[in-house]
């Protein structure tokens, strides 16, 4: 292998050797000390390898003993260097090619955030971007351990922090740090947060108020944190004693009742519609930092009735902003559909009950629904109130002063 | 003469436990299968065919029957053949 890398380095030439007993030119030659190999006999002719240095001493050997020589390829660095003489153009191109590679490798192209979800990424790069990390900053500028440490001082919501560089990105990875629960330990009530009918009590700790039937407004005591003892028998009265003085606890339990929502929904019995006819016409724009040079208009019709969507791509350089802009617009017709009545009712509810599932909490359960029809039967708009019946722990805590 | 002074040396060969192709300039011959052959203290080359290869030696010829010989490294003591090698003789 270094062998080969020496003759390539020195040139090789293939020779193809005419004339009778050619054993004897290479007896002289290897006399001489010229290294030769891959000799081999292609029809009458000899054909063998030598270094380029080493072709003078052949040619003089050959010449003196009646050999023609015929030179059959030239290889290596010294043929090399001449053939890139005469395509300079080529050579200093890929030359050129591999030196602004090089100078581009330099900056960074892309940032990426990892490992965040209550920060949003926009902050971390915000704060990456003030301490040197941001597209079009040079590699060089940048110290990683530094904007770690910057960007944990300016977000507290954040643990650890780690950027590294691979070639043109930077991978920032962050761990947020984890809160535990708030729950409140004090002393406290259970109040209710709706009003509604007491389906079911549980009591865990502190005192009932409440009884299965009773109804309840907003803010009232269900649970209470204050347990007062128990009365004294009248004969326990006798031992002078002082009284007992109430305990203040954090009342826990479960305190279902029926409560009610209402929503509202209402339909149009004649809606408008845009649709999407499929057909899409582009606008194509390329941003330099000097520039905006359109590359496509999109030939739009000014009564058509088109929806835009638009798409960026952009990198920051030192220079300034180098981009693609493509708008697209999605041609569009209006379609008119009309309900029935019925049919208007259904969406109407469909809307009335969807705007409640809104309202009402993940988890409670739903015992009954009702619906009014507010308009009247000849109305454009069908206007309708839903009613929910549900059954869900209405208990919130209140602390005790 | 020759005689004599090869005897003398693969006496002294023998008593100081040199290997006697460093002092007596006898050929080494490697073999690798039936493709490959290696020779060193060669003399230069009588006959190069591709069914024959004549080498000389300091005593005699080594002469190669084979197919498709060639001759692969060639140094003033070292020779490097490849091909289908059938036969491998030395020849006073």
């Amino acid at each position: 292998m270094i062998n080969r890398f020496f003759n390539h380095l020195g040139g090789v030439i293939t020779l193809r050797i005419k004339g009778k007993n050619p054993e004897q030119l290479i007896n002289l030659a290897l006399s001489r000390g010229v290294y030769i190999w891959d000799v081999k006999w292609q029809g009458e002719n000899l054909r063998m390898c030598i270094r380029n240095s080493a072709l003078p001493a052949f040619q003089a050997i050959a010449a003196e003993n009646g050999f023609a020589l015929e030179i059959v390829s030239r290889r290596g660095w010294p043929f090399f260097k001449t053939k890139a003489q005469r395509r300079i153009g080529f050579f200093g191109g890929a030359a050129l090619f591999v030196l602004i590679l090089y100078g581009l490798s330099l900056f960074v192209w892309f940032v990426d955030v990892e490992g965040n979800q209550v920060v949003s990424t926009h902050q971390i790069l915000q704060s990456a971007a003030r301490h040197g990390l941001y597209q079009g900053s040079g590699k060089w500028q940048i110290s990683c351990s530094e904007a770690e440490k910057a960007i944990l001082r300016e977000l507290p919501r954040l643990t650890y922090v780690q950027c590294e560089i691979q070639g043109a990105r930077v991978h920032i990875r962050v761990v947020e740090k984890v809160w535990p629960d708030e729950e409140f330990l004090g002393p406290c009530h259970l109040v209710a947060k709706r009003d509604g009918v007491i389906e079911e009590v549980l009591l865990l700790q502190g005192q009932a108020i409440v009884k299965t039937g009773q109804i309840v407004g907003r803010g009232d005591i269900l649970i209470s944190g204050i347990v007062y003892p128990p009365e004294p028998e009248p004969t326990e009265l006798l031992d002078n004693e002082p009284a007992k003085q109430p305990a203040l606890v954090r009342a826990r339990g479960i305190v279902k009742a029926r409560t009610w929502y209402e929503g509202y929904g209402e339909c149009p019995r004649s809606i408008e519609k845009r649709v999407l006819s499929g057909k899409t016409l582009r606008e194509i724009k390329l941003i330099t930092p000097w520039k905006e040079i359109r590359v496509k208009d999109a030939k739009i019709s000014q009564n058509g009735l088109y929806q835009q969507e638009g798409k960026h791509f952009s990198v920051n350089t030192p220079p300034g902003l180098w981009g693609i802009y493509i708008k697209q617009y999605h041609e569009q017709y209006k379609n008119v559909k009309t309900y029935t009545e019925a049919q208007a009712i259904v969406v109407a509810r469909e809307k009335g009950i969807n705007h409640l599932r809104r309202k009402i909490q993940p988890g409670v359960e739903i015992s009954d629904t009702r619906l009014e029809v507010l308009s009247s039967p000849g109305d454009a708009i069908v206007r309708i109130k839903v009613a929910i019946e549900s059954i869900e722990d209405i208990g919130g805590v209140q602390p005790l002063e | 003469m020759e005689k004599s002074k090869e005897m003398i040396s693969r006496a002294m060969a023998d008593l100081l436990e040199i290997p006697k192709d460093l002092v007596l300039d006898i050929p080494k011959i490697t073999l690798i299968g039936r493709g490959e052959l290696y020779l060193e203290n060669h003399r230069g080359i009588i006959e190069y065919s591709n069914q024959r290869l004549r080498i000389n030696l300091s005593r005699g010829f080594l002469e190669i029957l084979g197919d498709h010989l060639e001759i692969k490294a060639l140094l003033p003591d070292e020779i490097k053949i490849a091909g289908d090698i059938s036969t491998c003789r030395f020849v006073d």
